[in-house]
């Protein structure tokens, strides 16, 4: 496996998260878009019941925001890494990806 | 906490999977054009050296690339081919042909202190100069400097107390697990699945089997009539003994079916 089929690996892996990334935020327009359809609900109706679904949805929003925040944490090491190869010396490319990997990952175990 | 996305790939993260797929390329080709390690470039040096004459990093402070203990350089770093700390190297694996960890290797890496061979750095006993590689991780993470300056003791089980451990052992210089309430620590007493806490593991107390476990034994501390059974350190200090002979030796003694509860209290 040489150097260029990694890259091409990267792409493909930076691609496939881009994707889940979009179904994502996708998902999380649609949770918030029917939490302000109940709060609308809520005033239209006079029925303050109705604000509560809103209350969820948005407490329930953290979960896909967060995925989407290390999503792009990822796409970024993603990007960064075949511009340190083509722009540093490789051994001192090695020690940025090798940090980039503890940055994300934390410890190797 | 773990992201769903984490969850669901259940560790093998594409991302993380390309990452250390790319940068152990990278090691590799290092490797590759790097020239053979040359002796006489070595020479008065501190260093651990493959006996396929690969070099496997040299004793000088992290921030050198060539040293073991820089984590993101050739020899240092869990990803590199050419590193005794990745568990997938010839160097560092279980199987590997030149592995520190690979107890029936018999061509593990040598280190020599100021260009002289002092050992061999391997888990295989049955090998001359042998250096325990529990030892060298130890003192490679906690006192280098008895590396560098070559005053390796010739007892690896006192290590543990060099840095205020707290650890049972054997009367046959035996170690036999670290005291922490942290079952996951895979040297606690408490790791059921550790070498020392593993009902199957010949050096587990609990090993109703092994040398120290089964209640006839001497260093066994099931044995009501052992005068021998293993010792307890703590903080480096012996404490007592680990024993369910209640006469001898004179000193304080814990019950071996109580030490979970004193383990999970005490620590």
């Amino acid at each position: 496996m040489d150097l260029k089929q990694i890259i091409k690996r990267i792409d493909d892996v930076h691609k496939r998260n881009r994707i889940t990334e979009i179904l994502l935020l996708i998902g999380t327009s649609l949770l918030f878009a029917c939490g302000i359809t109940c709060f609308v609900m809520a005033i239209v109706k006079q029925e303050y019941a109705w604000g509560m679904p809103p209350v969820v949805t948005t407490a329930l929003l953290y979960f896909p925001f967060k995925e989407v925040k290390e999503l792009r944490r990822k796409n970024i090491a993603l990007a960064t890494a075949p511009m340190l190869i083509n722009t540093l010396p490789k051994s001192k490319a090695a020690e940025e990806i090798s940090k980039l990997l503890e940055n994300l990952f934390g410890d190797h175990e | 906490m773990k992201t769903y996305l984490e969850i669901m790939n259940k560790g093998n993260d594409r991302t993380r999977l390309v990452l250390e797929q790319l940068l152990s390329l990278l090691y590799k080709e290092q490797a590759q054009e790097a020239p053979a390690a040359n002796l006489s470039d070595l020479k008065d040096q501190s260093y651990l050296m493959g006996q396929d004459n690969q070099l496997l990093g040299k004793l000088s402070p992290g921030n050198d690339n060539d040293s073991i203990l820089n984590k993101h350089g050739p020899y240092g770093s869990p990803y590199s081919l050419t590193s005794i700390f990745n568990r997938h190297s010839p160097y560092g694996s279980q199987y590997g042909a030149f592995s520190v960890n690979n107890p029936n290797c018999s061509t593990p890496p040598r280190l020599f202190i100021q260009g002289k061979m002092t050992g061999h750095v391997t888990v295989n006993h049955r090998l001359h100069h042998q250096i325990p590689t529990k030892t060298f991780f130890f003192l490679l993470e906690y006192e280098p400097e008895l590396l560098l300056n070559n005053e390796l003791s010739d007892d690896p089980t006192d290590l543990p107390a060099i840095v205020g451990d707290s650890y049972l052992l054997a009367d046959d210089g035996q170690y036999l697990g670290k005291l922490t309430r942290n079952r996951n620590d895979s040297e606690s007493v408490l790791n059921k699945t550790g070498p020392y806490g593993n009902p199957y593991s010949p050096t587990s107390i609990f090993n109703k089997f092994s040398e120290y476990g089964n209640g006839f034994s001497r260093l066994s501390p099931f044995n009501p009539y052992s005068k021998t059974p293993p010792r307890i350190f703590i903080d480096g200090e012996l404490y007592g003994y680990l024993t369910e002979n209640r006469i001898t030796p004179i000193g304080r003694k814990i019950s071996p079916r109580r030490l979970k509860e004193w383990v999970s209290g005490r620590f």
